[in-house]
């Protein structure tokens, strides 16, 4: 008997506890997905000619740039 | 050699988008298709430049019918037009002797998630310009951490770049002659998290080895915070760039080290659109050599505006379409001033 008491304490804490995380997850997803947070809204693809250095001179991006097949770590917009 | 390599990668490109299509094909309505088309104008006193981009994805859990096991194919096509201004003989010598080039590029991936909150990936590329060819492929891994709220990425990439050889005599009165193909490695890894119900942090490395230049590291923070009685979201980025070490006489530049920071507002306005407007800081130090003897320090300036108009009455689910569009202006001490103008389109099928 007091070991399934025990268990079913247990059980209890553990799907409240999972409950909880599930509810903070969704929580944080749904704050996080708002349009001028989420990374995915926030890249259009107008500004995605912002990260091609197109007429820059700073070699931070055109010598680790495309030439070299690589990304821009400087371009940063 | 380059025409070889030229040839492998264009097969390959060939039989990827052959993949693609039948991908397509066989997959019912319930993936996710989309579409990019951009396009950008960009001049100052040296340069115009053209830009124009072309992407296809294609994102569908039907192949393996388990949760985390989505699968994505992305094929992207790029076109660069640059052409001078300025046609005095150091302008001519940037783009070997033309007065306008074409630079041609064309990438393709596979993503496969594996399991929920892991995803790894395989992307390869080809670039042609009259200047220069350059190829690449490379692996990633991602994996979410602690109930989702981290991801890890690690990305590994070799390159190849093939080029006109120079041989010229330096300010030193040292002869350089580069080399007419490169090869190197690059390994990127990004940390994103959720830090708060409010704030996004990422962080990131990168470090590039190649056979004509000393090995280069960046390092990258961002911050996003959302100001709730604001409905809006700051975002702030810092980038830290270091190419110093034993410079050797086959590249026609010095040491650089560089920083830059960048500051945008992103803000929705009415039920559809997304504004936001930024600017970016950059500075970076470079020791002399040969042609560029003459700036050691380059200062710029950029400021830019971008809006995003959301097409669904659904408008800011994650599969929306929407067109949008970009301005900026950019200065920096070379001297030089130069505006930016683009639109671009996304479209889900």
């Amino acid at each position: 008997m007091r070991n399934f008491r025990f268990m079913s304490l247990l059980i209890g804490v553990v799907f409240v506890s999972a409950a909880c995380n599930t509810t903070a997850i969704r929580f944080r997803k749904a704050k996080l997905l708002d349009a001028t947070m989420d990374p995915a809204k926030t890249t259009t693809a107008a500004e995605s000619q912002n990260t091609e250095p197109f007429g820059w001179h700073e070699r931070a991006a055109t010598g680790s740039a495309s030439s070299f097949g690589s990304s821009c770590p400087t371009c940063g917009t | 050699m380059a025409n070889f390599n030229l040839k492998t990668y264009s097969i390959a490109f060939m039989a990827g988008v052959a993949v693609l299509l039948q991908s397509t094909y066989a997959l019912s309505a319930s993936s996710t298709h989309r579409a990019d088309v951009a396009g950008s104008v960009y001049q100052d006193d040296l340069y115009t430049v053209t830009n124009s981009s072309a992407a296809y994805s294609l994102n569908t859990s039907k192949i393996f019918a388990k949760q985390g096991r989505e699968t994505g194919l992305g094929l992207n096509i790029t076109n660069k037009s640059i052409s001078l201004n300025e046609t005095d003989a150091r302008s001519l010598e940037l783009l070997g002797g033309n007065e306008s080039i074409n630079v041609l590029g064309a990438s393709l991936s596979l993503d496969q998630g594996i399991a929920v909150g892991t995803s790894v990936g395989v992307f390869g590329g080809i670039q042609d310009s009259p200047v220069n060819g350059s190829q690449y492929f490379g692996g990633r891994v991602s994996q979410w951490w602690l109930h989702d709220t981290i991801q890890t990425s690690l990305e590994i990439r070799k390159n190849n770049m093939e080029q006109e050889s120079l041989d010229f005599t330096d300010v030193d009165g040292k002869r350089i002659i580069t080399p007419d193909q490169i090869e190197g490695t690059n390994i990127g890894l990004q940390v994103t998290h959720m830090a708060t119900t409010s704030t996004i942090m990422k962080y990131g490395y990168s470090l590039t080895q190649r056979t004509d230049r000393p090995s280069a590291w960046s390092g990258f923070a961002e911050g996003r915070q959302y100001i709730t009685p604001a409905k809006g979201a700051v975002h702030l980025n810092y980038s830290y760039y270091s190419n110093v070490g034993k410079i050797q006489p086959i590249t026609d530049y010095g040491t650089v080290e560089a920083h830059s920071a960048a500051l945008t507002w992103k803000q929705k306005l009415g039920k559809r659109t997304l504004w936001s407007a930024g600017y970016r800081f950059h500075y970076e130090t470079e020791d002399p050599r040969a042609v560029e003897s003459d700036f050691k320090h380059v200062g710029s300036d950029y400021y830019f505006t971008s809006a995003a108009y959301r097409l669904a009455r659904q408008p800011w689910s994650q599969s929306t379409s929407e067109i949008s569009a970009l301005a900026g202006y950019y200065m920096s001490n070379e001297p030089a001033k130069g505006y930016i103008f683009g639109l671009g389109l996304t479209y889900f099928l």
